[in-house]
C-alpha cells in the first residue's frame, strides 16, 4: 500500500500516548493500534477530522504518499 | 458494530423469538403424535379420507406417527435453523457467516419439506389401505398450492441467503475502516 501512516510520529511530536488518544477522539485502542500499523483499508473523514483536532494538524501530517518501486505514472 | 436503540430492539425481540422456536421445536413433535394418537383422520388433511382407508387401528396410528419422523425432522431442522439465527441476533451478530449458513439452511429444508411431504403422504395412504381388501388399497399422490408456496419462499430465502453473504464481504471490509 503505497499509502503509509504517520500517525505514531505526530504522536511522538505532540507528547501524546495511544490510550489518551483513543480516549479523546472515541476509537477503542485496538482500532488505533491497526490505523498505526496501517493495517486498515481506509480512514473515515469523521476520524481523519478528530485525529487533526485532538493532535492540532493537518491530514497531510498523518498521511504520505510513497509511491512503490514499480508504479508507473499514468 | 456500536450499538444503537434500533440493534437492542433487535437483540431483545430476537431473544424472544429464539425462546419462541425453542418452544416449537418441543411442540411440534409433541402435537403431531398427539394427533395420531387422538384424532380422528377426517379431522387431518392428507389428500385422502377416512372413507377411502378404513377407521385408524391402534397398529395403524403407530405407524403413521413413527413414519411422520422423517416430515418432522425437515420441520424441526428448519426450526433449528430459526432459533440458531434469532440466537445469533440476540447476541448482536447481525453479519456472521453463520448467519448466512441458517438463512441457507432453511431456504433449502423448506425447498426440501414439499417432496418429503408428497412422499410421507404417498407411504401413509399405502400404509393405512394396507388392510384394506384387494383393490380397495391405494397409493395417493398428492401436491397443494401450499406446498408450492413453500418452496416459492424456500427458493427466496435462498436468493436472500446470497444477499446475505454479499452483506457479510461488506461488513467484513466496513470493520476494516476505522
Amino acid at each position: 500500500m503505497p499509502i503509509t501512516v504517520t500517525l505514531d510520529v505526530m504522536l511522538a511530536k505532540r507528547k501524546m500516548r495511544s490510550k489518551d488518544l483513543a480516549a479523546r477522539i472515541g476509537i477503542t485502542e485496538a482500532n488505533l493500534s491497526l490505523l498505526k500499523s496501517g493495517k486498515v483499508k481506509g480512514v473515515r473523514f469523521e476520524t481523519l477530522a478528530a485525529l487533526c483536532n485532538a493532535l492540532q494538524c493537518q491530514p497531510a501530517d498523518l498521511l504520505t504518499f510513497v509511491p512503490e518501486p514499480d508504479a508507473k505514472e499514468d | 458494530m456500536p450499538p444503537t436503540e434500533r440493534t437492542e430492539r433487535i437483540k431483545r425481540i430476537s431473544n424472544r423469538f429464539k425462546w419462541l422456536m425453542i418452544a416449537l421445536m418441543g411442540l411440534l413433535p409433541l402435537t403431531a403424535w398427539l394427533a395420531w394418537a387422538f384424532v380422528e383422520l377426517n379431522e387431518l388433511d392428507f389428500g385422502f379420507t377416512a372413507d377411502e382407508v378404513g377407521p385408524l387401528t391402534t397398529f395403524e396410528r403407530w405407524s403413521a406417527a413413527a413414519l411422520s419422523i422423517f416430515p418432522l425432522s425437515v420441520s424441526l431442522y428448519a426450526l433449528y435453523n430459526l432459533q440458531k439465527l434469532f440466537s445469533l441476533y440476540a447476541d448482536g451478530k447481525f453479519f456472521d457467516p453463520e448467519n448466512v449458513r441458517c438463512f441457507r439452511n432453511m431456504g433449502w429444508t423448506l425447498v426440501a419439506i414439499v417432496p418429503v411431504d408428497i412422499l410421507f403422504n404417498a407411504a401413509l395412504s399405502v400404509l393405512l389401505s394396507f388392510d384394506q381388501p384387494a383393490g380397495e388399497r391405494m397409493l395417493a399422490v398428492s401436491m397443494s398450492s401450499d406446498d408450492v408456496g413453500i418452496a416459492v419462499v424456500g427458493a427466496v430465502i435462498i436468493i436472500v441467503s446470497w444477499v446475505m453473504a454479499e452483506a457479510v464481504e461488506l461488513s467484513k471490509e466496513n470493520a476494516q475502516i476505522v
